[in-house]
Parts: structure tokens; sequence; C-alpha cells
């Protein structure tokens, strides 16, 4: 893979003239083909179930605007986002308060805003927003990542969101958010040690919640690890502490959690835990997508997406309709689709010299990244059921939107890859 | 840029990919069978359809065992969903009006929250069969298809012994899952079951059916019927005569077997006391028995047939032989002689010594046949062999002869002792003596017939082998014959045609005790008539207490039954040239419809009008005829003839079927190619299209039986 990016460096090195040196066309393609695919999962999801058919149609029509808003986006001058971080930022979060007080509870989380006919989920615009914004912030020439006042600075850019969306209860957005500062904080200079001290604490309470083992194997690594960075001793310690009260806060928390996510969590350790409760999805998306097979049962011919065993399938589960009825070919000729475009967009990252323009295309990867890993992983059984949709191909106008103006964003940078703004 | 963090970047990229390209291998292809397997536990929901279990005729078409069919009837509610509340409404007064049922009750069980959870909901328990004919018409329409479409039939049956007691041990009967437990119904078990069908629903999430999934479906095969050897009629005289003789000696049980001696058909098989199948957990064990089969006797002096038989073949004895009779006690050594009783004959010829039955003559002649022989022509006869007869619990019967030519029970079982064999072994032995001399295996099941009425299976007599020549069997059937004329079964001898006959008063064999003094068995076996032998028949009777000499109790049985079976058989005759006679007189010389006749009846007929006969086909009955005025010329059309009938008659008219049994009536309607409906079973009392009428390409014919 590294090859292939470094063979598109050495053409990058000629001139280059023409469309394809405008336009990424196996970003544009994987995306458009994901739609596509996405349209027609939730075409046979809501097969059976006659007053959902709408919701094809509403999504055809998601695609359609969205791709008019992504044609815009794309022809933007590349200095306009910049220009336009701040406030849309500011406009996200008047959203997110907005949405405490006037939101529509769906399935748990409470963020939705109804304007008559339009639904609109304020956290998918926020993701976007919060990367401009973090951005914006990188491309200050007095900001210093490695300066405590540069962390607090951006971390309160996300963390401000963050909090409003944990209000919401929305944990698998806030896990997203998470991963844009992260990813971000990374990409824009922070120190390999600084980067362990903020993923360390995270891993060790995820560690905390698979059990007891796994927790001492983590925590046992973090001691090399700050034995291997041959830091001030004291500070090594408070970091280790640091880790061990996010091992308590989480051991707490779990025990703030609504019920639901308590339960998703019990089943994802213990898949029997409550087959017909709380376990119920998890188990009925694994047999979905494993007796699809190799070859599927082909589209609309899946039993347990025709029959309805999976509740709200459109939306969060949407890949069950591709395991089953496409089965491990079409799988993984999903995957490789994000793979392309991801890859795609590690590329034009690399190839912009821009910090403001890479930073904001690695975070969309982040987004993607965590979304794809997530929401597939908890298909097929390997996170805990975290309600977060599928990139392109869930149900969800919102989402859709945001996610082909986050494509277009990349694909701007492209057209002005090697151009200083 | 930072090519390490691109590095590390594309590490935590690639490795994510990775991960989930192992996971969905491990699901999809590792794991795929369990999933597969999980998923169409939950998707589908199988339910067994139960077929019909077949029903059993005697010879003539006549119901002995029959199927009672009952059905229930049942609304998916799942799919009931699919209906508009007019369109319900609709379906509801659709099956009030079939079913004649309330209204309401239905509005409530359609309407009302029914809380099975496979969605569904019983309308109907015992719905008739005609109700369920007509619904499973109205289903089958295209205007009412949809509607109709969330009704259901579930279909059980029972069975019905229509003629109670009547060949019960032959019928055998069913447990309450109509499982054959004895007789027919336990050897033909499989055949009468059927095939069980199943129908596969798809089930959704919330566990209601959504369709039937045709490709795993299989529809249900009717079990097969069969028609028995038994003549119904010819059973009835048979239960009848030994229940009276059983009442009046007092013994302990008797039993009769009629067989047709050419082909080993049995025609009759009683025991008495008998039991009624319907209620079989009602009667003892040694009741349900059928001890023509699984209990074994010493024959005593009927078995002298055997040895008489053996030694002609053998050329041991001529007619003219005279054998000492010793004055009534032979010594064959000191501790052991042999007496007749009743006579002290100085010699004998074998005619003689059968016709007063001496014990001593025959066990010398059983000397002279010789240990060897004796042996090898028992064997030959089948004995201590199963007759291999298709009902089960037969038993083999045994006899004790050593190699050594001095063993001294070849003096016994000459005359009947010494040997257990069952009453059966005993009938076939006599068959090949009468029949010119060839051992048959005997059969109680003719035909089968598939679901769909068609003959799959005919049972042809089945020839075992050659035990004597036709000339020992001649001089054996006239001896038989003297002993009715002149011994001791006189009182045997039949009103109006010739019989011949052996008594047989032995002593009963007790293990562990030997012959007992005062216990008997008495029988008497005969056939008639002599010169071709039509029936054989034999009359046994275990433990009388009032008379015990089988030529006194045994021969008049079977003078009775043999009367009644020649009477019967002579009565027919007349009857059929009376009615055709009359109609003769009458003025009109109309020649007789006579399909559905057994063909040597329809012959016999045709000849007292004085007209030609031809035959096409093969069979029994006749199902169609070809009358041609001008040449006095009829061709019958026998069973498997259809396709002529079809070419030559080109105006089809409607048979008469009323009084027919049903299976007859349907192979004319079959062979008639006219579509037909059928309800009940027995004899047909209706037809809705009259005889003599022409059929016309539309025409539907519905016949109901009683």
């Amino acid at each position: 893979m590294i090859k292939f990016l470094q063979l598109n460096n050495s053409i990058k090195e000629k001139v280059e003239t023409g469309i394809t040196d405008k336009l990424d066309f196996y970003l544009l393609f994987s995306s458009v083909l994901l739609i596509v695919f996405g349209l027609l999962s939730i075409y046979s999801s809501t097969y059976n179930i006659l007053p959902l058919h709408i919701n094809f149609y509403k999504q055809l029509i998601f695609a359609i605007a969205g791709i008019g808003i992504g044609l815009i986006v794309y022809f933007l001058p590349p200095k306009f986002f910049d220009l336009l971080s701040i406030p849309f930022y500011l406009f996200s979060l008047f959203l997110l308060i907005l949405v405490i007080f006037f939101g529509k509870k769906v399935s748990g989380n409470q963020n939705w805003l109804t304007f008559g006919f339009i639904s609109l989920q304020p956290s998918e615009i926020a993701k976007f927003a919060v990367i401009l914004a973090l951005a914006h912030l990188f491309n200050k020439e007095y900001f210093n990542i490695n300066s405590i006042k540069g962390f607090l600075m951006s971390g309160l850019i996300v963390a401000v969101p963050t909090i409003l969306i944990i209000f919401q209860k929305d944990i698998g957005t806030a896990l997203v958010f998470f991963s844009i500062f992260v990813f971000g904080l990374f990409w824009s200079g922070l120190s390999a040690f600084s980067v362990f001290v903020l993923i360390s604490p995270a891993i060790a309470s995820f560690a905390s919640i698979l059990g007891i083992i796994p927790l001492l194997l983590v925590l046992t690594l973090i001691i090399l690890i700050l034995i291997y960075f041959k830091r001030d001793f004291f500070l090594s310690l408070g970091i280790f502490a640091l880790n061990l009260s996010a091992v308590v806060i989480t051991e707490l928390l779990f025990h703030l959690l609504s019920p639901y996510q308590v339960n998703r969590i019990k089943n994802f350790l213990d898949p029997n835990f409550d087959p017909l409760g709380s376990g119920y999805n998890a188990i009925q998306a694994k047999i979905a997508v494993g007796s699809g097979g190799l070859f599927g049962k082909g589209f609309l011919a899946g039993s347990q997406t025709q029959l309805k065993f999976i509740p709200e399938q459109w939306t969060d589960f949407i890949f069950c309709v591709v395991g089953e009825e496409i089965g491990f070919l079409g799988s993984i000729f999903i995957l490789i689709l994000y793979f392309i475009l991801i890859s795609r967009m590690i590329y034009i990252a690399r190839t912009n010299d821009s910090l403001f323009r890479s930073s904001i295309v690695i975070m969309i990867v982040s987004v993607f990244l965590t979304h794809i890993f997530i929401n597939i992983g908890m298909t097929i059984g390997l996170v805990p059921v975290i309600g977060i949709p599928l990139p392109l191909m869930s149900y969800g106008g919102s989402a859709l939107v945001t996610n082909i103006v986050m494509i277009a964003t990349a694909l701007n940078f492209y057209a002005a890859r090697n151009r200083y703004s | 840029m930072n090519e390490k963090r691109l590095i590390f970047l594309l590490i935590v990229f690639f490795s994510f990919f990775v991960i989930l390209f192992i996971r969905l291998w491990n699901i999809q292809i590792k794991m795929h069978e369990n999933y597969h397997n999980y998923a169409l536990a939950i998707t589908e929901s199988t339910e067994t359809q139960m077929p019909f279990r077949g029903e059993i005729y005697d010879r003539n078409g006549n119901l002995l065992a029959s199927t009672k069919k009952i059905f229930r009837m049942y609304v998916d509610k799942s799919m009931l969903r699919n209906l508009s509340k007019v369109e319900k409404d609709t379906l509801i007064k659709i099956l009030y009006t079939v079913t004649g049922n309330n209204a309401n009750t239905y509005n409530s069980r359609l309407k009302g929250g029914g809380k099975d959870e496979s969605g569904i909901v019983y309308l109907e328990n015992d719905l008739s069969y005609d109700k369920y004919l007509k619904l499973i018409e109205l289903k089958a329409r295209k205007s009412y298809r949809n509607l109709l479409a969330c009704i259901g039939f579930e279909k059980y049956s029972k069975r019905l012994y229509t003629n109670n007691v009547l060949a019960a041990h032959v019928l055998g009967y069913v447990d309450k899952n109509s499982r054959g437990l004895d007789g027919v119904e336990k050897y033909y078990d499989k055949i009468l079951q059927g095939t069980p069908g199943k129908i596969v629903y798809r089930k959704d999430a919330r566990g209601l059916r959504q369709g039937i999934i045709v490709e795993k479906s299989t529809e249900a095969v009717d079990g097969y019927d069969l028609e028995l050897t038994i003549d119904r009629e010819i059973q009835k005289i048979l239960e009848d005569e030994i229940k009276i003789v059983y009442e009046e000696t007092k013994a302990n049980s008797t039993l009769g077997l009629v067989i047709d001696p050419n082909t080993g058909e049995i025609l009759a098989l009683a025991n008495y006391p008998t039991f009624n199948p319907q209620e079989y957990y009602k009667y003892s064990d040694e009741v349900r028995k059928n001890k023509a089969i699984s209990i074994i006797y010493d024959p005593g002096s009927t078995f002298k047939t055997f040895t008489l038989a053996t030694a002609f073949e053998l050329n041991k004895i001529k007619l003219d032989t005279l054998v000492s009779a010793e004055r009534g006690l032979f010594k064959v050594t000191n501790h052991m002689s042999i007496s007749d009783d009743h006579f002290k004959f100085e010699m004998l010829t074998p005619a003689e010594a059968l016709i007063y039955s001496s014990n001593i003559v025959f066990a010398k002649i059983g000397k002279m046949i010789g240990v060897e022989n004796m042996n090898n022509s028992l064997m030959k006869f089948g004995f201590g062999n199963l007759t291999g007869i298709d009902l089960p619990g037969e038993v083999r019967g045994k006899f004790v002869l050593s190699n050594k030519s001095d063993d001294l029970n070849v003096y016994w079982i000459s005359h009947g002792y010494s040997i257990s064999i069952t009453p059966l072994q005993l009938v076939m032995m006599y068959a090949a003596v009468i029949n010119g001399g060839m051992l048959l295996k005997p059969f109680v099941v003719k035909r089968i017939f598939n679901d769909k009425d068609v003959v799959v299976e005919e049972f042809k007599p089945k020839e075992i082998r050659q035990v004597i020549s036709k000339n020992t069997s001649v001089i054996v059937k006239a001896l038989l014959e003297k002993v009715v004329l002149e011994g001791t079964g006189r009182k045997a001898k039949l009103e109006n045609v010739s019989c011949g006959g052996k008594t047989g008063t032995a002593l009963k064999y007790f293990e562990n005790v030997g012959y007992t003094k005062g216990k008997y068995i008495s029988s008497f076996i005969g056939f008639f008539p002599v010169d071709n032998p039509k029936y054989l028949i034999l009359i046994k009777i275990d433990s009388p207490k009032s008379g015990y000499y089988a030529g006194e109790i045994a021969a008049p049985v079977f003078k009775r039954v043999g009367d009644k079976i020649w009477q019967r058989d002579h009565q027919m005759i007349e009857i059929n040239k009376k009615m055709y006679t009359h109609k003769h007189d009458s003025g009109r010389k109309v020649f007789p419809d006579l399909t559905g006749n057994f063909v040597d009846k329809a012959i016999e007929t045709a000849k007292s009008f004085d007209v030609k006969v031809e035959l096409t086909g093969k069979g029994d009955i006749v199902i169609g005829q070809i009358y041609d005025s001008k040449h006095k010329k009829v061709i019958f059309l026998l069973d498997n003839s259809s396709e002529n009938l079809h070419k030559e008659g080109n105006n089809r008219i409607v048979p008469s079927l009323v009084g027919l049994p049903k299976k007859i009536a349907v192979t004319k309607l079959k062979s008639l190619q006219v579509p037909f409906v059928v309800e009940g079973t027995g004899y047909v009392v209706y037809q809705s299209i009259k005889p003599g009428t022409v059929i016309e390409s539309d025409s539907l014919i519905r016949i109901r039986c009683n």
C-alpha cells in the first residue's frame, strides 16, 4: 500500500494536466458505489415493510441533495473553509444546545431536531464543524501543539460539543469526537509521548470492561512504555495514576450508564447474556451475516433481512444486508471500496503541503475509519453494540449529506494539492 | 510531512481492515454452516401432513376396514392481515355458508386476539369430508384464491371396522395413532400408512408464518388400499358356524379356514372366541391370537392323508396292497404299542385304512416309507417351515425324526402324532394333495391400489414346488371322497355337490405332560367339488366338552359351511338368470348391462342370451361392454382395456352405478374417463347423472356411497 502511495507520489512530480489532475476518480467512484450499495441495501431491508418503502426514496433524495451540496463544496475556493470554520462551529454548537431542549428521542438517543417535515441530527454536522475548527486552530501561527496552552485550546474545541452530545446520551458519536481529537493532534505534530498519554487511559478503560486479565496486561504494557520514554519519575507515576483513575471512572460510569448501554456491553462480553432481549440484535446480526456464506442468498432473498429479524436494520445494521444477501465476496467488495476511499484520502492529506488542508482530510479519515470499524465490528461481534451508522450506506439524511460534504472537501483539496493557500 | 507518522497511521488503518477481514472470514466462511443452520431454525417452521390410512376391502370390493377422514380447519392470522375489513366479512360469510356454523364464532375467532404464537387459530375441529371438499373446491377457484389463502386444513384418520368382528383375525387392529399392531394391518402397515408430507413455512421474527416454501414442502401420499382374498360372505358363513359349534360343544376354541386350493388364496379365516378390532384392548391376547398360523398342534388322523400320498408317490403301496391291522393292537416294542380302539381288523387295503382311519395300518405304512423318505417328504410339504403367508406371527411347527433308520417316531408321525404343525400347514398340505400336487404359498392380500385407485401390485398365486404327481393326487382325492361316502366323514357329505375329506380326533398334547386322555382336538378337513376342487375347508374344535369324535362334531360343521357356500354360488347365478329372463319375457330383447360383474358371471349370463362373447384386456371385472345386436356378439372390456373403450365407444353412456361397491364404481368411471367426485365409502346409493345418459364433454358425475 505504501508502494501504491509512492507510485502516485512519483506521478505527482510530473507536470500533470487534464481531468485526472483536477478530480480524484478513485475517491469519487468508490464513494458513489458505496452510496448506491447503501441505497440497494435500504431498499432490500424495507422491502417487506410497506410503510418504510419510503426510506429508500428519502435516502435517494438525500443522496441527490447531498451530491448537489457536495458540488458546491467541491468548487469552493480552499480558503473559504478557513473563513467559514468558526461561524460554522458556533452554529453547530447552537444546534446542539437547541437539540437538548427541543430534541426528539430516537432509540435511546435524544439527538434529533425537527423542522416541519425535515429532521436533522446536529451531532452529524458537528463532526465536520469540529474538524474545521481544529484545523483553523492548528493553522494559527501562534499555535504550538506541544504547549499546554495549545493542548488545552484544542481540547476545549472538542470538549464542548462532546459534552453536549454526552448529554444526549450518544456515546458512539462522543467516541468519534475523541477519535477526531487524537488523529488531529497526532497529525499536527503532537509528541509521541503526549499521544501515548492521551490514548492510554482510553485503552486502559476499555481493557477494564473486558475483564481483569486484559486490564492487568494493559497496565503492565503502560508501565513498560513509561520506562521506555525515560521521563521524570514523578511524571511517569502521575500518568500511571491517571490511567488507574480512568479505570476507576470507567467502573463508576458503568453504573451511571443507562441500562440499555450497560446491557449492550454485557452482551458484547457474553453474547448469550440475554439473547432475546438486549443481546438480540448482536446475535441476529451475526446470524444474518454468517448465514450469507461465500456468495450470499441473493438480493431481496436474505431470510433474516426479509423476515425482519434485525430491527431498524436500515440504520446501524445495514451491513447485515450486505453480509447476508451478497455474502463474503460482497462484504469484501464493500471493504475494498472503503479501503480505496480511505487510502485516497490519506494520499490527499499527504500531497497537501498545507497543514490546514491535510489535517482536515486526516480528521475526515478518522471519522470514516472510526465509523467503519465500530459499525461493521458491532455487526460481526467485534465490538459492543455502539449505535453509529455506516458512512454513506446507513439510512439517515444528516449523516449522508455530512459524509458527502466531507468527501467533497477531500476532492476539493485534491484539486488544490501543492498549491499554497 | 512526517513520514513516520504517515506510516504509523497506515499501519493502524491497515490493521483495522485486516481485523475486519479475518472476522468476516471466520463468520461467513468458517462458521457459515453453524449460522446457516441457526438461520434455518429460526426462519422455518415445519408442519407434518399426515396421510390417510389405506382402506381394506374384500375380494369383491366390500369394505372391511375403512378410514374416517377428519379435518380440522384453521386460519393463519399472519396471512389474514393482508385482507381488508370487507374481505374479511366476505370470508366469514363464505365459511359459515359452507359449514353452517354460527357466523359469530368465526367473527370472534378471526378478529379476536388469538394467542397462538404461530398465528394459527382453529375454526373447526371436526369438519366433514363433504364440507372439506366444498371448501377445497372454492379455494381452487381463481376468484376466491386470495380470500381463502389464509384458510388451511389438517387431516386425521380414524380406523373404522365396518363389520365389527368380521375377519378380525385377518385384519388385525391399529393403535390410536393408526399404527398396525396385528394381522394385515401390521404386515402391510407401511403400505397402509402412506407417506407423511410436510409444509415448510417461512416464519418471521415475530414467529408469524409468511407463506410456504414450496421447494421444501411435500404432499402427503395417502396410504394404499388393500383388496383381500377374503370373501366377506364366506367369512360370515364360517364365523357363524364355528360360533354355533363352539357353543354346542362348549369347546375351548374353534377355528375355521376356507381356501382356494388352486391358488392358495385364503377365502375365510375365523377363530372363535373372536374380538372386535375397534376395541381390541378389551380382549385377552389368547382371544386375539390368530390360531390358524400361530399355534401348533398334533393333527392326528387328518395327517394320514400325507402318509398315504407319500406312500403312493414312492410306490411303497398300491391300491390292492394288504396291510395287517393286528386286530386292533400293534406292539411295536415291549414298551410301545399302537391301537385302534373301535375296530379289530385282520387286513386292510390303504383305502379301507383311510376310510376307517386305522392308526396301526398307517403306522406300518409309515415304517414302509422309511425314516429318510419320510423326512424328505415332510420337508417337501413344507412342515417345520413357514408357509410364508402375508400375516404376522406365523410359527414353524416342529417334528423330531433322527437320521437313524430305526427311529420309532416314524410310526407316530405317520398317523399324526409326534409332529406339531399349524392348521394352515395342514391346509396347504391338503391343497397340494388335491390340486394335482402343487404346494402353494398361501396369501390374504390380492391387490394393492394406490391413492388414485390404480392397481399398483397384484399378487399372483405362487407355486412353491410340485410335491406329488398328478396321478397320486387323483388317487388320494378319490380315496378322500370315499371317506365321506363310506367312512368316518359321512356326516360331512354335502347336499348338492361331491366332496371329500378326512376326520381327525387327536389327543391333545401338553408341554411337559404329554398326551392327555379326555382332551381332544377334533377336526375335519374337506373339499368340494371333487373333480375340480374350488374350496378347501378346515374345521378345528379345540377341547370339546360334549362329544369329541370329529366325525360327529366337526364333519357336520363342514357340511353346513360347504352347503351354504355352494348354495350362495348357485343362487347368484340363479338370480342373474332370473333377472335377465324376466326382461326377456317382457317382450323386449334387451341385452343387460353387465359392467361391474365378475367376468365369469358375465360370460355365463351372455351365454344364456345366446350371445357370442369376446374378451379384451385382462382382469376379473367387466368394466365395459360393446353389444352388437345384429351379429349377436358382445365384447367385454376387462380391467385395463379402457383405451379401447374410449376409441370404440363413440357415444359413451353413463352406467348404472347404484348398488355397486365403491371400488368397482370408481373403476368404471375411470375407464369412461368422466370427471367424478366420490363421497363416502361402501356401496353406491346415489349417482348424480341418470344411467343411460350420454356423457357430454363437461359432465361431472357425483356419486355417494353409504
